[in-house]
């Protein structure tokens, strides 16, 4: 099923490019795909047992054996949540991309294609076979940057491809070498071996390291991290981004930010935490640093950007930061005890909601930003507009609560998974949670600033015939905004699924 | 209960020696307070200077360190990336000049003066038997010269 399901994008692209160049059938085949794709993900969710400890759907052929290679496909709660968010935030990305008339049966295909990578990236349980999704979807991502945006696109789709090349070589590196030194290439069979420290000393012997054999360890995990650093991105890993969303066309920017970086993140639960935790424990304090590093700094150069799309950029790399942050508090912290084990669970819960909700939250305020660009004539500066809820009030409602969603307000979906990760951080790792508050404080005040500037005011009179949102698009923002909701007042329905997966986590990470 | 019912009494008597002895009778005169304590009044009335406080020290070092954030990201981290893209484009193109003109242009020259060498040598290799003779010739009177040189030696 995984396997269909991972498939079923790819043949929707290639579909899409056969149709010829009828720009109305290639959106409506491509959105069929994506659609489909969404209700075979819905049929997961549905069939999967939350308290199964261990993979589910699982497949596993041998490939190259004497490689280590297999194909190995499966997936827990993190799994299922991952194709749930990809599966949605592609169907929210073509729908915002339906009256966009530059995008042709093209762009629609390379959005499938890239679904395929992340389908893949998020199921794949063996090196090898997620290391050739996780680059494949780089390619379609480097297109649809690269063709459609701004004037200075190629710039940035080169920067983004080169950033993300270097992770990516860092991570094959690192990789290669335990793979000479264990013979292992899947992931459950490489955690047992981190958790229980031989990683280490297969590292050191197997590669004939004379030094410290720690050393040799802290090498290989740095190679491993720089790979999901700059993906998801951590600071000073992230320059490629602010440029590459404000560039790429704002459709390609829902993809990006709501899915694709999303990537990195997992690679931290999915590889780094439990393959790592020796080597993250001894790194804790450049790595909490790295992290509220992450959280601080864009939550203050959001503030003074001019641009929409920037600053929603640098408040993305902001809502990424609290998650790294948790995965390193929890990995810092020595305690074995029950009280220990709570936090750690509450903060890696806190990490799974954050992902989900930032997806949705984001991608829905990149389309706000994409409509605004389309009835403004592509301006999107935040000094450009003022007064909009007089001449758009719901649109203006609408991104108010997407908005409010994004600072983490009671009752909406930013919520829950924020509060989770400061609860269980603020019992890990005080010093870091307490200098990340800053972060919060300054989300509030960037994001009033936006509502400030864009909604509040007198009404600038080139935008007093600006139209409001069509009954169309106020039918399609229902769900999304519906969901933003029931996240935030009902987050079960999102730790209901993962809670056993979270539970294995907290209790693998014991020192 | 006592310290605050006295708190209360304080402040109405108070009250009363500022407004009650002396109503104001029209809304352009001065208030008493003012008149008795100007600086205290223009304290109150500026809200103890709360605002300006903050706009000097909280606000001014968030715009302050908004700025240094953006700046720290543009200029340092920026630059570390334009730096790394320099040094391998100033790569680049070492490596493109030493293919150019070391490697491609020893190679060319080398090839040319084969090139050279060939057209020279295809000289004395026409097809035409006067020419062979001529160049035996040559080469007896050069061999029988060296045959001399080397018997006076």
């Amino acid at each position: 099923m995984i396997t269909l399901l991972t498939l079923l994008p790819f043949v929707g692209g290639l579909f899409v490019l056969l149709v010829g160049r009828n720009r109305a059938l290639a959106r409506l085949v491509a959105m069929l795909f994506g659609v489909g794709a969404l209700l075979i993900t819905c049929f997961f969710w549905w069939g999967f047992d939350p308290q199964f400890p261990g993979m589910q759907y699982e497949v596993l052929h041998p490939w190259v054996p004497s490689l280590g290679m297999a194909y190995h496909v499966g997936v827990d709660g993190l799994g299922i949540l991952m194709l749930a968010l990809s599966a949605l935030v592609v169907v929210i990305s073509l729908a915002a991309s339906w009256a966009n008339e530059n995008h042709d049966r093209l762009y629609f295909a390379l959005v499938l294609f890239l679904e395929c990578g992340l389908f893949g990236t998020f199921t794949a349980l063996n090196f090898v076979h997620w290391f050739i999704y996780w680059e494949l979807s780089l390619i379609p991502a480097f297109f649809l940057v690269r063709l459609w945006g701004g004037p200075n696109r190629a710039r940035a789709s080169m920067l983004f491809f080169l950033y993300t090349m270097v992770g990516s070589i860092a991570l094959l590196l690192a990789f290669l070498a335990i793979f000479l030194a264990t013979g292992q290439f899947d992931f459950v069979q490489l955690a047992q071996l981190g958790q229980s420290g031989q990683l280490t000393t297969a590292l050191a012997q197997n590669l004939h390291w004379s030094g410290n054999p720690q050393h040799l360890a802290l090498l290989v995990f740095w190679g491993a991290f720089l790979g999901f650093a700059v993906k998801t991105p951590v600071v000073p890993f992230h320059t490629w981004l602010p440029r590459t969303y404000s560039e790429a066309s704002s459709e390609t920017t829902m993809l990006l930010t709501g899915a694709m970086s999303k990537m990195g993140v997992y690679g931290f639960l999915r590889i780094l935490l439990p393959i790592f935790p020796h080597q993250m424990q001894q790194e804790m304090k450049p790595l909490l640093w790295m992290a509220v590093a992450t959280i601080v700094l864009p939550a203050f150069a959001a503030w003074v950007q001019k641009d929409l799309k920037r600053t929603f950029a640098y408040s993305s790399i902001n809502h990424l930061g609290y998650c790294v942050l948790a995965v390193c508090a929890v990995a810092s912290f020595t305690g074995t005890t029950a009280e220990a084990a709570i936090e750690k669970s509450a903060a890696l819960t806190g990490v799974l909601l954050q992902i989900f909700s930032h997806g949705l939250t984001a991608a829905a305020l990149f389309w706000f930003i994409a409509l605004l660009e389309r009835r403004s004539g592509g301006l999107r500066g935040i000094d450009e507009f003022g007064g909009l809820r007089r001449v758009m009030p719901v649109f203006s409602g609408l991104m108010g609560i997407a908005i409010f969603a994004s600072l983490g307000l009671p009752g909406l979906n930013g919520f829950p998974g924020e509060f989770l990760i400061f609860k269980g951080v603020f019992a890990l790792a005080p010093w870091a949670a307490s200098i990340s508050v800053l972060g919060l404080l300054m989300t509030a005040v960037f994001l009033l600033t936006v509502i400030q500037k864009v909604f509040s005011g007198p009404v600038n009179p080139r935008w007093e015939a600006m139209p409001d949102l069509t009954t169309a698009e106020r039918w399609v923002f229902l769900p999304i905004i519906g969901l933003m909701f029931v996240i935030g007042l009902y987050p079960q329905l999102i730790t209901g699924m993962v809670h056993v997966t979270v539970a294995q986590w907290a209790a693998g990470v014991r020192f | 209960m006592i310290t605050s019912s006295l708190i209360v009494f304080v402040g109405l008597l108070l009250g009363w020696w500022f407004y009650g002895r002396k109503p104001i009778l029209r809304a352009t005169d001065p208030d008493a307070l003012e008149r008795l304590q100007p600086g205290l009044f223009r304290a109150l009335a500026n809200r103890l200077y709360v605002d300006e406080f903050y706009e000097g020290t909280v606000i001014a070092f968030t715009r302050f360190f908004a700025a240094f954030a953006a700046g720290l990201d543009r200029w340092v981290f920026g630059g570390a990336v334009k730096l790394v893209a320099w040094i391998v484009t100033g790569f680049g193109w070492l490596d493109a000049g030493v293919d150019r003109f070391v490697v491609n242009g020893g190679f060319d020259e080398a090839c040319r003066e084969v090139g050279r060498g060939g057209s020279l040598f295809s000289r004395f290799e026409n097809g035409r038997v006067q020419r062979y003779l001529g160049v035996i010739a040559l080469a007896l009177v050069v061999l029988g010269v060296m045959l001399l040189w080397g018997h006076r030696g």
